[in-house]
């Protein structure tokens, strides 16, 4: 590292030289750090939240899905993190050298652990900018002021974004919450990145040496984020871009580029939008952020997010914009795409439903009529002395009944936890004894017994969750021991937190455990029709109602013995 | 309210069922009360006919039934002054909740699914006509 040029703000009797000289710099980086402070609510009102879908309730935040990682991948999340440090060979990590990689890991433990923290408490953002304050004020132990960059920090913050967004998919698979998570977290990270970069162009008038040292890297780390800056003198003809502003504009060569290179790019419809944006940010002295297409001189078409703050000069007045332009076209074109996969993929759940209850009608009045007919066909052989005759119908009659029930089921599966019903606290016990009450009688008739430990609270869909217990509590009492009365016992093992692991089980007629995945499968019955009535339905349904539930439901059996059904269930279905 | 005299109405746009009702109410010597109409078009243009002409006493509605189908015409019999009084009885194979909720709401007098075997469907007829005609007081059949 070469030499550089160490600007110490802290404030010593009477102006010493370098003070002097850096007059200016100094009051606007008091203006800036207190542009940054702002109250983070008015920064939404121009950083807007108006990019995130405006769904209210249940769609699910960065705050939860930080906690989500926090609780249950943070060990995984700060393997991946150091994994990527290692192999972007940033020069930062050569100031932890003589770490050890477990101590490396403990501290990273800590940093990751307290970003997550503030994600879930909604400060990452100020703390972030408070990192920024220290580093710059070099009140960061063990990390010297000229040791980090910047463009350190950009590439840093990237590859913790990319390590962080690997757990996405294990936290949610709905689209519209992985589009809107996706997008607080760009929020975030652009915010965060842009005060970084400003804070070069702060330091680039007094340390021109460090500065050009540094460019490549920040050029690489604007590369890699597909973000360029730029510093315009309010006024002026021409504004200094970097070289990946650019390279997102389609341009090649001189990095002082004329208004009239910035505008041109920017269709003429939208000109007056991003310009107003420009006019109210000076004017008013807030954060510019602003969202429009462009068109390249290739002809290529990009969507940039624009940001940029105000800096006031010595007498409060404004005299320069400076700021970021990312190019977000691939990422507007997989939200787009995701969007739109979500909305074809609910139509298309909407024509299944159609086609299972239009099928179904059309299934079942043909079948209504064999049933009918053959019914009178039977009651016109009565009197007629062939047995044979009488035998072929009545086959044709149980026949009907056997599709028309299985016609019922398909559709009861269909249906099965289809319907949008809100989650709520629902009290398992309260549940399971009203299914007491619905079978009082067959309860009675056996003889049966049902123990149920007490089962604690669980978010979840109250109907499914009755569903689900009703067919295995019916279930256990169907395949029972014809020797001995049923003893169905319901209760709860130990789980990680955040999960319910609920038992229930019977001492039954069990089956042979190999068969203990096809059970859940659709229609699948391990005995002829004569044995047990049931159509093999009821266990595919439990399936669909637990993994809608995002749990797991296993089995363990044994012959003449028993079966166990376990049932795994996150507490919190937010 | 006699019954030998009165008449009955059945909207219903499938054959076979119109054949299956009309020889249940064989069984009951009734088969000669019963008039048709095969879809909801022609049951109003039948209810709306010639005002002096006697109006049943009362409806079999099937829900499901070409041009109009029973639950438009259950709202146009319903909302209209005269035909409004008549008990109608919703007969129909759907067992939707929606279709029983909305048909009471909309003012049915009751909702039958359609059994599934003749002799269920003589039981369900025997009951229907034993309740209205000698439970129940109809209101007057004519205008």
């Amino acid at each position: 590292m070469g030499e550089s040029v160490v600007i110490n703000l802290r404030r010593t009797k009477g102006p010493s030289p370098i003070l002097k000289k850096y007059r200016f710099l100094f009051n606007d980086l008091n203006t800036m750090t207190t542009l940054t402070t702002k109250k983070n609510s008015d920064n939404d009102a121009v950083f807007g939240k108006e990019n995130v879908p405006k769904n209210a309730a249940n769609i699910q935040s960065l705050g939860a899905f930080a906690a989500f990682v926090r609780e249950n991948y943070l060990e995984e999340f700060v393997t991946e993190e150091l994994k990527n440090l290692r192999s972007k060979d940033i020069p930062l990590m050569k100031l932890f050298t003589h770490l050890s990689d477990e101590q490396l890991r403990q501290m990273t433990v800590v940093s990751l652990t307290k970003f997550l923290t503030d994600l879930v408490e909604g400060t990452a953002y100020e703390e972030a900018v408070e990192s920024l304050r220290k580093w710059e004020a070099d009140e960061l132990p063990g990390i010297p002021k000229n040791a980090i960059h910047p463009s350190d920090l950009v590439l840093v913050y990237y590859i913790q974004k990319v390590a962080l967004l690997n757990f996405l998919p294990n936290f949610t698979s709905r689209a519209d919450e992985v589009v809107h998570i996706m997008l607080e977290l760009e929020d975030y990270y652009s915010k965060v990145q842009d005060d970084a970069i400003q804070l070069l162009f702060k330091l680039q008038k007094g340390a021109e040496k460090e500065v050009r040292l540094r460019e490549s890297q920040l050029r690489e780390a604007q590369e890699l984020a597909l973000i360029g800056s730029y510093d315009w003198e309010i006024g002026s003809e021409t504004a200094i871009c970097s070289p990946e502003m650019l390279r997102i504009l389609g341009r090649e060569g001189d990095t002082v580029l004329s208004t009239k290179e910035l505008w041109d790019p920017i269709p003429d419809g939208e000109k007056g939008r991003v310009a107003d944006a420009v006019q109210n940010s000076i004017e008013t002295l807030s954060p510019y952020e602003c969202e429009y297409p462009i068109a390249t001189q290739d002809g290529t078409i990009k969507t940039v997010k624009a940001r940029g703050k105000v800096i006031v000069g010595v007498d409060g007045k404004p005299t320069r914009m400076v700021g970021t332009i990312q190019d977000i076209t691939s990422q507007k074109k997989s939200e787009e795409s995701i969007l739109r996969k979500s909305q074809e993929l609910e139509r298309s759940n909407e024509d299944l439903q159609r086609f299972a209850s239009v099928a179904s009608h059309d299934l079942k009045e043909p079948l209504r009529k064999i049933h009918t007919f053959a019914d009178m066909l039977s009651e016109n052989l009565n009197t007629d002395p062939n047995e044979e005759s009488k035998d072929y119908v009545q086959r044709i009659l149980t026949s009907c009944g056997r599709m028309e029930r299985a016609i019922e089921d398909l559709l009861l599966y269909s249906k099965a936890g289809v319907e949008k019903e809100n989650f709520a606290r629902v009290d398992l016990n309260k549940v399971i004894e009203e299914i007491q009450e619905d079978y009082e009688v067959i309860i009675r008739h056996k003889k049966a017994t049902i123990q149920v430990h007490k089962l604690p609270p669980i978010f979840a869909a109250r109907s499914q969750m009755r569903q689900l217990f009703q067919n295995l509590i019916s279930n256990a009492l169907k395949f029972s021991n014809p020797d001995a009365s049923p003893v169905i016992e319901i209760g709860c093992n130990d789980a990680e937190t955040g999960w319910l692991n609920i038992f229930i089980k019977d001492n039954g007629i069990g089956f042979d455990e190999k068969y203990s995945k096809q059970i859940f499968e659709v229609f699948q019955r391990l005995h002829s029709k004569d044995e047990y009535e049931g159509s093999g339905i009821g266990l595919s349904i439990c399936k669909k109602i637990v993994e809608k539930h995002k749990g797991e439901i296993t089995v363990k059996s044994k012959l003449k013995e028993g079966t166990t059904f376990t049932i795994k269930l996150p507490t919190d279905n937010k | 309210m006699n019954r030998k005299y009165s008449k009955i109405l059945i909207a219903d746009d499938d054959f076979d069922d119109r054949t299956l009702i009309k020889k249940a109410f064989k069984e009951l010597n009734m088969e000669n009360q019963l008039q048709f109409a095969a879809d909801g078009v022609a049951l109003m243009d039948m209810l709306n006919e010639k005002e002096n002409e006697m109006k049943p006493s009362i409806i079999f509605l099937d829900l499901n039934m070409p041009k109009k189908d029973g639950r438009q015409a259950l709202r146009e019999i319903k909302d209209n002054e005269t035909l409004r009084k008549i008990p109608v009885i919703i007969f129909t194979t759907s067992q939707s909740k929606d279709d029983i909720d909305s048909t009471y709401l909309t003012g049915a007098n009751c909702f039958i699914t359609k059994p599934r075997t003749f002799s269920d469907l003589l039981k369900t007829v025997k009951n229907i006509v034993d309740f209205w005609f000698e439970t129940a007081t109809l209101p007057g059949a004519a205008v």
